[in-house]
């Protein structure tokens, strides 16, 4: 619980930082997920499934700690900004997280190293996903609005990426191969690294919103 | 009717102290406009200079204008004509040692002569408007003084209300109150301001934000900052206003 103004202070400054934690831990959950499909790296994908409960717990605190925040000390101008925008951007951030976690579940499941094409598409879209995640994070720290805006060219790459997957899989249901049987799986897991890239653009809006006040071109009071 | 008040390039000196430096401002008519900042920077001399209270004042120098509508009222402008249009409401509430009846039919009283139904009826009306008529219609004949510190305040804008100001400055006003009658206060500043212009000081950052639509900051004399209220309070310009703001100052 906080109390006085310096205590205050000090649980503002953290704040950055528990954001940054939880990022950087959403972008190795995906590298994880990339590691299992495209490896069969079974312990990273172990690492993810693991780790999923403390990570849940961890954003529950966080969240905690910005709605303490705004109830007891009713934070203004950027302070109001890092503790709003915060409070969004980890939702988003454990989104993606949960959509890692679902991936690595799946891949203990089912075999998704093969079709060699397929798997290598996937590493594909999740190192991308990985990287606007990284730089949407990173933008969040540093208040750098050219920083946050990369993360929204980067998105068209990982769409473009994910029709590639697409025609793939239906190219393997229409031949009615072997390989077949796994495409549906494929295909989910592509849409889910495409949302992926969806949160890691709402994080980036989040960071423009926190540099400055304006959120999609809205800023607040301008409509009043 | 609500009015618009202004002020451009105004200085200020008491003495050889300047209290307020370069203020150029418009407070829009219809709503609430709130002046914030630390003690001793100027909000109360800046209020008062708009219906020229100042005037009373030893040694207080006024430079620059300061416009009711589209009128200079520091030009050819009679005071007590001034001060029925732009009222003013005090933090300490100040009923006249009179009675209820008598502290609201005052201004009405001087101000044209209404006859003795007119003048029930302006004191119905706005004792109704400013919620104390149900408190207190049994006991009209007894002393402002004996009201709460509340209905005191109430009493004192319905006071102000009764001449019918085209603006209503508040300095303060529920600093001295509890947080219902403080809630009261603040109903009644955004539902008059539709008629009658509010322009209120406060060190309440979230009163600012609840009642205002524009704000200013001051800081040291000067007007640092204004805009409208949630943008300031979400994304100010100057560095002194997002420090003041933060509780980061000095
Ligand atoms: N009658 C006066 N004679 C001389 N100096 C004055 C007078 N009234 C105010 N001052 C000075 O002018 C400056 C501004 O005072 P003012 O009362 O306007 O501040 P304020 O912002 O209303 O502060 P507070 O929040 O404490 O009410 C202060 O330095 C004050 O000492
Ligand atoms: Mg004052």
């Amino acid at each position: 619980m906080i109390k006085t103004r310096s205590a205050y202070t000090k649980q503002i400054k953290q704040l950055d930082g528990h954001v940054s934690v939880i990022g950087q831990a959403v972008v190795e959950d995906i590298e994880n997920t990339a590691k299992a499909i495209g490896d069969g790296n079974k312990d990273a994908a172990q690492e993810t499934i693991d780790g999923h409960d403390s990570f849940e717990r961890l954003h529950r605190n966080v969240e905690d700690t910005c709605m303490t925040l705004m109830l007891l000390q009713q934070p203004m101008a950027s302070d109001l900004r890092l503790v709003t925008a915060s409070f969004r951007a980890i939702s988003d951030l454990a989104r993606i997280d949960e959509m890692a976690y679902e991936t690595a579940l799946l891949t203990e499941e089912i075999d998704l190293t093969v079709p060699k094409e397929l798997a290598d598409l996937l590493v594909s879209m999740a190192d991308k996903a990985a990287t606007m995640v990284r730089q949407a994070v990173v933008s969040f720290g540093n208040g750098d609005v050219a920083d946050a805006e990369k993360v929204f060219e980067e998105d068209d790459a990982l769409d473009a990426l994910y029709e590639q997957v697409r025609v793939k899989v239906i190219e393997y249901l229409k031949n009615g191969t072997e390989s077949a049987t796994a495409a549906p799986e494929f295909l989910s897991v592509a849409k889910y690294f495409e949302r992926m890239g969806d949160h890691a653009q709402s994080v980036a809006d989040w960071s423009i919103f926190r540099a400055t006040g304006s959120y999609r071109g809205r800023t607040m009071g301008e409509n009043d | 009717m609500a009015e618009s008040m202004s002020v451009k390039d105004l200085n200020l000196y008491y003495g050889d102290h300047q209290a307020l430096k370069d203020i150029t401002l418009d407070m829009p008519a219809g709503k609430v406009t709130a002046f914030i900042g630390p003690s001793g920077c100027g909000k109360s001399t800046l209020l008062r200079c708009l219906n020229r209270m100042n005037d009373r004042i030893e040694g207080c120098r006024v430079e620059g204008t300061v416009k009711l509508g589209d009128t200079d009222v520091y030009e050819n402008y009679d005071v007590y004509e001034l001060r029925r249009r732009v009222g003013m409401v005090f933090q300490k509430p100040n009923p006249f040692p009179l009675s209820i009846y008598d502290n609201v039919a005052y201004g009405p009283r001087h101000h044209g002569k209404p006859s003795k139904a007119e003048l029930d009826q302006i004191v119905e009306t706005t004792l109704t408007d400013v919620g104390l008529w149900d408190e207190v219609k049994d006991k009209l004949d007894h002393s402002g003084l004996s009201l709460s510190g509340g209905q005191a305040q109430r009493l004192c804008i319905a006071r102000a209300l009764a001449v019918n100001p085209g603006v209503l400055l508040m300095d303060e006003p529920t600093s001295a109150l509890d947080p219902i009658s403080t809630g009261l206060v603040e109903e009644l500043a955004v539902k008059v301001a539709k008629e009658h212009t509010v322009i209120i000081v406060t060190h309440n950052m979230q009163q600012a934000t609840r009642i205002s639509t524009k704000c200013a900051f001051f800081y040291l004399g000067e007007l640092v900052e204004a805009a409208p209220t949630a943008q300031l309070f979400s994304t100010p310009k100057d560095k002194r206003t997002e420090d003041y703001l933060t509780g980061r100052f000095g």
